[in-house]
């Protein structure tokens, strides 16, 4: 008693056949239809897709970028533009393109940027990494560097919120370095402003939130 | 889209296992070094004053620039190839305090590096000054030069050598003081791997 009870509400809920599949019988006139569907439940409109989010926020670490806060414009689901404040050894700035062309829980990125650190600590760190006798430090003056770099990566999570992004890849990055000049022994060494360049590994991982 | 990353991954795997094509090179295209005045004998013969028929002589000398000390141990150690020290030019100003008051007795000069074992002519002069100088200033012979085997293999010295021509009548220095400036273009190149490892 009970089961013909729950078939009978089972076939009360399922769609007409009739509705559902109107072209059943090809042979009746065509004005038929409409007489037939009229009477029918009217179809639900179709759902509007919510536009995808145009500007987020990202926080990243990586090198040679450092820390980097960025505001990021999306004009496309899969295209995104970004620029940032940098800072690792000195104040910098970092602008991105990006290309994220699967909008799905697991994308992968491609990604290309350019970077440019204003003069700051930087000098100083190189006397000590260089590993030059103190007195040959005014040897080195300010410097400043910049980079370009190409990466690819993997994105985790919704393009409509919050992503993570975790990036690798290739950059040239070049090192200006003001020169300068000092006394060694009886001798005077006066050096020109000279330049580091580094065809070196480049790694990123950021968060995004779009809003 | 399960190639995709795969390809981004094996990208990203072959950029950062690849030391060996990383690379640093760091470019100086003038570095000058000026030591204090040093003097050189000229020989007189005991004469002060060149007889009728004009003075000649020769005459050599040691500048030691001290660029050992003055080098960082990574731009000398490793691979000429990837470690390129120039010579550009040597400078000599006659100081206020010269026995010589400019260069008019210069004839010819020579500039040599040692390091005692072997040697390479670096520049000549050939006469040409404008009569009075006091700056006497030489280029390299071979623009394409290299000491670093000079300085790997020893202490690098540069050695002058040069000959005097004095009219008749004209008073014979007994010898010249100098400040000396040698300028050099220095490029270090070494890869990652070297770095890591520490062999170069």
């Amino acid at each position: 008693m009970r089961l013909v009870t729950l078939l009978l509400m089972a076939s009360l809920a399922a769609p007409l056949p009739a509705v559902a599949a109107p072209q059943a019988n090809p042979t009746a006139p065509a004005q038929a239809a409409p007489a037939r569907a009229a009477p029918g439940p009217a179809p639900e409109p179709a759902p509007i897709e919510e536009p995808y989010p145009q500007f987020g926020l990202r926080l990243a670490v990586g090198a040679p970028d450092g820390a980097v806060l960025s505001f990021v414009y999306s004009p496309l689901y899969w295209f995104l533009l970004d620029a940032g404040f940098a800072y690792t050894l000195a104040p910098g700035f970092v602008l991105g393109v990006e290309f994220r062309p699967i909008d799905f829980f697991i994308s992968p990125i491609i990604r290309g940027e350019y970077g440019y650190y204003f003069a700051g600590n930087t000098a100083d760190q190189i006397k000590k990494w260089v590993g030059l006798p103190e007195a040959s430090w005014p040897l080195i003056g300010d410097a400043s560097y910049n980079w370009f770099s190409g990466l690819v990566g993997i994105a985790l999570g919704s393009r409509r919120g919050f992503t993570a992004t975790l990036e690798g890849g290739i950059g040239y990055l070049s090192l200006n370095v003001k020169g300068g000049s000092t006394t060694s022994g009886n001798a005077t060494i006066t050096v020109e402003p000279y330049k580091v360049a580094a065809f070196t590994p480049v790694a990123r991982l950021s968060v995004l939130y779009f809003f | 889209m399960k190639r995709t990353p795969r390809v981004a991954l094996v990208s990203l795997a072959a950029s950062l296992s690849g030391c060996g094509a990383f690379y640093a090179e760091a470019e100086q295209p003038q570095a000058c070094i000026t030591v204090p005045p040093q003097t050189f004998t000229l020989p007189t013969g005991g004469l002060v004053v060149a007889p009728a028929g004009g003075f000649q002589g020769t005459f050599s000398g040691q500048v030691d620039l001290g660029i050992n000390d003055a080098l960082p141990d990574f731009l000398v150690n490793g691979s000429p190839d990837n470690h390129i020290l120039r010579f550009l030019s040597m400078e000599a100003s006659i100081t206020s305090s010269s026995s010589a008051a400019n260069f008019n007795w210069l004839e010819e000069l020579s500039l040599t590096v040692t390091n005692g074992v072997t040697s390479d002519q670096l520049a000549y002069y050939g006469g040409g000054m404008t009569s009075g100088s006091r700056v006497l200033k030489i280029g390299p012979l071979n623009a394409a030069n290299n000491l670093v085997t000079f300085l790997q293999n020893g202490n690098m010295v540069l050695h002058l050598e040069g000959s005097v021509a004095i009219p008749g009548g004209a008073q014979i220095p007994s010898s010249w003081t100098a400040s000396v400036q040698g300028c050099f273009y220095a490029k270090v190149k070494k890869t990652f791997q070297e770095m890591v490892d520490g062999t170069k």
